[in-house]
């Protein structure tokens, strides 16, 4: 195996690239309808391979010859060309378009296409939608926005990890999860079978994937690197990636760095807590008390608890039963996140620092404390190094 | 090149293995219901620094008290990754390009999982600690040569690809598990007086060819075939080469019929493909495992071996259409599909004991999949100040099994029997999202129509449950799901907003369950109130013209059984529905020069703030596994889960 690696890399450096010809550099910048700066936008002069993609502030610079033409492209907008001639500064708006043939689609291998010669059905959203949602796992972000995609996520915990069906549940006992593929190459997008713990070899310790959660190893792709990302829906998927794909496929190009570019800071704070609150009886006590206080079990099958029933009052010194729904005990979360980002010159070297925590809220009425308590779950994550 | 670490502290959710007793489970939110409201639970510990009881059970049978499980358990992961992935693009000639990518994506993922011997669940094995170091391996590496458009005639043009693909992909975990600890506070595998280790390797390499051709016709007929095939390490010599093609075709009708073109622009597409998919890592050949009896050495674990697996294969089409109308402003996308698996490799289906294994990996199932997917676009508003865009996508799938290997009766995969005695299981002509459990037995006959009416037992009033697993026609498929985005801008302001609509599809309220079995959910309230059980008894005469109808008054509260036994089906609610306000977002674009930057903005945004749904639970985004587990897995079984977080983020985004 890894000889042949080596026998195709070396077959790779040995075709040396053709230099390139008389030279101009043009730039320019653009923007939306609005006028607003337009990030991403690929500008590729016509007919060849050579390109670049705009910068944040929707600048460009391109190495070009007169006469060429630069074709700029841009998710859900109508493709523009322009010529290149005397100016050195080209600035363009772009159109948007609901459809649009022409418009330039990343397709299977990383392959860029027109839309109008695709015979089988993808989808496409931006890195910057994905960011936006500002979902620690970009796979939650997809939920909705693309027809036929059906995101689980485990449970609200930070770190939960998400399933992605495409197309439904084809296979009954094996994986149903799509192929991801970042930039040409697949990332692993496992969560850890607890069939690996020791303890899952006998039954009276086995935890059998229940009662605990591992990450879904593709939220280790940070969303704000995310430039486009395209979900191939059938199985056309599979006829160029693969037996991985027969799930589908979600392929995901990164941003690289740009000519041009600059220090992106991005800072946000967030506060979180809980969507809902369970309800409980509070009527009835538990079933069984012993005289010193120390209940049969857990179950509440007991008398109605009112302030005559003492026992319990006494020996724990506190209130008796009433129902009060629950309200006063409830789960509550405070995540506060604090994630930065601080990419330098050309959008490499990027380090991020993300943090959420997940409290439980003691008990208002017995502790008088209203802050989080205690950690309950908490996702640390330090992204370095985009090189 | 990216290096990310991730380190993760969680806590359990709520399981109680397979077992319908239920004595003690796993999860603080379930601790927290159920521990009793006049104590104060903050208190955890005695004053010895003891895990402090409330009951006379023993230890492993009296549920956690919150706090003591989340500060005395602990699931953790920590990991590094890096991924590498090196592309060169060698453009040699006029007509095409060569492309490689070599690509090494690897990490290390340790894991750690505390059950204290004092909790419910670590203490009948004084404590367990599981750690599991894995090492993922990941090499790819792929080329493409790319062949430009070539024109054959003045209409006609070909273009293409072939190319390669190897892939290494390796995990090896190191899994200890230590019990009997011995100072029951200090984490350490060193502190555990039995040790049992469990090193394990994955492995699969696979190697590729593939190609494409795409004809083109006047730049509005394409037609594209593909071929790949592949040899995969998984599958038994000789079943580890599979080929399988595809062809597609799409039609810019606007363009080929210009009167069209002229007030809407459209094209037509259709294709079909097969796709071949291998078994799983030691699929065939189980791999053996290291025994404790006695000098050791190695045999044969759960798994039977099956030299003549073969490889699995789906076919499909879809059928669909895009147009667009005024300018590009309305668009229309609509797809339909329909994929039929056959061959479909079963994983841990469960065979006689007799043969000396418990499971088997057995070719067999075949499914089949049909769906309809629409997305409109539009842009209904466009002025210099102010615009609005929208995208509505709306799916609606179905999926049936249509047979089983060997023609067992169910199939189910059983880390989703995660709670009491429901399951994912599914049969011929089910949807493979179904749930079986011990679900009630009712009338069977229409003679008396009273078919369906619950079954009772004449002797204590209460309806009867199967003894075994059976459907109900309980499916957690919904029926269609609804994604509506918007975008409005208007000045400098810019408004983004997500919802998200499901109709149908069930889900387990396993938690509610548990509840009213221990007496604490809402619905045990009325305990006091005598009543009778609608349906018939079970008495020999049910299934007659004249069945016996059940008049035998129950008070639940003197008969707790009421509760205590109720099957697992009354709380699988059905058809479950929700709107969701997924996202909401407003931004404003600061003006330019704000503290010397090119560009800024400031934004405030809402996730998941709004949720009107039917059921009766927390949230209905649920698994009550992980996104580890196979088939539909424990999606929509909720036990112990922590609903979806309501968040607010506030941020700025500058660029110098």
């Amino acid at each position: 195996m890894r000889t042949r690696v080596f026998t195709l890399l070396g077959g790779a450096l040995l075709i040396a690239s053709q230099a390139i010809a008389q030279q101009k550099t043009v730039t320019g910048t653009v923007t939306s309808e609005q006028g607003t700066p337009l990030s991403g936008v690929s500008v590729v002069i016509k007919g060849t391979t050579r390109g670049t993609s705009t910068n944040a502030a929707g600048n460009y610079s391109l190495v070009t010859e007169v006469g060429q033409t630069l074709q700029f492209r841009f998710i859900g907008t109508a493709l523009v060309e322009r010529t290149v001639g005397e100016p050195d500064v080209i600035d363009v708006q772009l159109r948007r378009a609901a459809l649009d043939l022409d418009a330039v689609v990343v397709t299977a291998l990383g392959q860029t296409t027109t839309q109008r010669s695709l015979g089988y059905s993808q989808q496409s959203i931006l890195g910057t939608a994905v960011a936006e949602t500002q979902r620690e796992n970009f796979v939650n972000a997809l939920q909705g926005r693309i027809a036929g995609v059906d995101v689980t996520s485990t449970s609200g915990v930070p770190g939960a990890s998400s399933s992605i069906v495409i197309r439904g549940v084809t296979s009954i006992s094996g994986s149903n999860q799509p192929l991801i593929i970042v930039d040409g190459l697949p990332m692993d997008n496992r969560t850890l079978n607890t069939g690996l713990l020791a303890s899952d070899a006998n039954s009276n310790t086995a935890l059998s994937n229940r009662g605990v959660d591992f990450t879904n190893r593709a939220a280790d792709l940070d969303p704000n690197d995310i430039e486009t990302l395209t979900v191939l829906k059938g199985p056309e998927a599979a006829a160029l990636y693969g037996i991985d794909a027969g799930n589908g496929a979600i392929v995901i190009t990164t941003k690289r760095g740009r000519a041009g570019g600059g220090v992106e800071y991005s800072s946000s704070g967030r506060v979180e807590w809980s969507g809902a609150k369970p309800q409980l009886q509070r009527v009835y006590g538990p079933s069984a008390v012993s005289t010193d206080g120390t209940l049969g079990s857990f179950f509440y099958f007991g008398s109605p608890v009112s302030r005559r029933n003492t026992v319990l009052r006494q020996h724990r010194r506190l209130p008796p039963y009433r129902h009060r729904r629950g309200d006063e005990r409830d789960v509550q979360r405070s995540h506060l996140g604090q994630p930065h980002q601080l990419p330098t010159r050309d959008g490499r070297g990027q380090a991020r620092w993300r943090r959420a925590d997940f409290g439980l809220r003691p008990d208002q009425h017995h502790g008088g404390v209203t802050g989080p308590d205690r950690s309950l779950a908490e996702q640390r994550r330090v992204d370095g190094l985009h090189l | 090149m990216a290096y990310t670490y991730d380190n993760n502290n969680q806590v359990f959710k709520g399981t109680c293995g397979a077992i319908s007793s239920c004595a003690s489970v796993l999860g603080p939110l379930i601790d927290l219901m159920l521990w009793p409201q006049t104590d104060n639970a903050k208190d955890y510990l005695t004053p010895s620094g003891l895990r402090r009881r409330l009951t006379g059970l023993s230890a492993g049978d009296e549920q956690d008290n919150p706090y003591f499980n989340i500060n005395k358990n602990k699931v953790n992961a920590k990991t590094s990754r890096i991924m590498v992935n090196l592309g060169f693009l060698v453009t040699p000639l006029s007509w095409g390009s060569l492309k490689t990518n070599l690509g090494s994506d690897s990490y290390t993922n340790q894991n750690l999982v505390l059950r204290n011997p004092e909790s419910a669940a670590g203490f009948s094995t004084g404590g367990v600690l599981d750690q599991a170091d894995v090492v993922t391996r990941n090499l790819d590496a792929q080329t493409v040569l790319n062949i430009n458009s070539q024109a054959l005639t003045r209409d006609l043009s070909v273009s293409g690809l072939v190319g390669h693909y190897i892939s290494d992909h390796k995990a090896t975990t190191d899994a200890v598990v230590g019990t009997q600890f011995l100072d029951p506070n200090f984490v350490s595998i060193n502190n555990t007086g039995q040790r049992f280790p469990q090193p394990t390797t994955e492995q699969r390499r696979l190697v590729s060819v593939f190609g494409k051709a795409v004809l083109e016709y006047r730049n509005y007929l394409y037609l594209t075939v593909t071929g790949r095939n592949d040899w995969t390490s998984t599958m038994p010599p000789g079943a580890g080469s599979f080929f399988y093609p595809s062809v597609s075709t799409s039609f810019v009708f606007s363009d080929a019929f210009p009167a069209i073109g002229r007030f809407m622009t459209g094209k037509l597409r259709a294709a079909y493909a097969e796709a071949g998919k291998d078994a799983r890592p030691y699929a065939f050949r189980p791999a053996l495992q290291f025994k404790t009896t006695s000098f050791g050495g190695y045999g044969y674990n759960f798994w039977g071996p099956n030299l003549g697996l073969k490889p699995e294969f789906a076919k499909s089409w879809e059928i669909g259409a895009e147009v667009s109308f005024f300018n590009n402003r309305l668009g229309l996308d609509g797809t339909v599909y329909r994929k039929v698996t056959q061959d479909q490799i079963v994983n841990d289906v469960r065979g006689s004991y007799g043969t000396g294994f418990i499971l088997f990996n057995l070719n067999g199932a075949s499914t089949r999949a049909r769906g309809l997917e629409l997305t409109v676009r539009g842009t209904p508003v466009v002025t210099p100040n102010f615009s609005w865009d929208v995208e509505a996508n709306w799916a609606s799938a179905g999926e049936i099994v249509t047979s089983l290997p060997r023609n067992i009766p169910e199939s189910y995969v059983s880390d989703t029997w995660l709670y009491g005695n429901v399951r994912n299981g599914t049969a011929p002509g089910q949807s493979t999202m179904s749930l079986t459990g011990l679900f009630y037995l009712r009338v069977a006959s229409d003679s008396a129509g009273r078919r369906g009416q619950l079954l009772i037992d004449p002797t204590t009033g209460l309806p009867v449950r199967s003894s075994s697993f059976i459907d109900a026609g309980y499916d957690r498929q919904p029926d269609f799901t609804i994604g509506i985005a918007n975008t409005l801008r208007y000045k400098r302001f810019t408004l983004d907003l997500l919802v998200d609509i499901r109709k149908g599809g069930d889900v387990f309220d396993a938690t509610d369950h548990f509840l009213t079995t221990h007496g604490v959910s809402l619905q045990t309230l009325d305990r006091d109130q005598p009543r009778v059980i609608q349906g018939v008894l079970r008495d020999g005469k049910e299934n007659t013209a004249h069945p016996t109808v059940n008049t035998i008054v129950v008070v639940p509260s003197a008969n707790p059984a009421y509760y205590t036994n109720m099957s697992e089906e009354l709380f699988i609610e059905k058809d479950i529905n929700w709107l969701r306000l997924r996202d909401v977002q407003l931004s404003y674009e600061l003006p330019e020069g704000f503290l010397g930057s090119r560009h800024a903005s400031a934004f405030i945004k809402g996730t998941a703030l709004l949720l009107i749904t039917n059921y009766t639970g927390l949230d209905p985004i649920v698994n009550g596994n992980t996104a580890a587990v196979g088939g539909s897995g424990g999606v929509g079984i909720d036990f112990g889960n922590f609903p979806m977080p309501r968040g607010v983020n506030f941020g700025i985004r500058m660029g110098f």
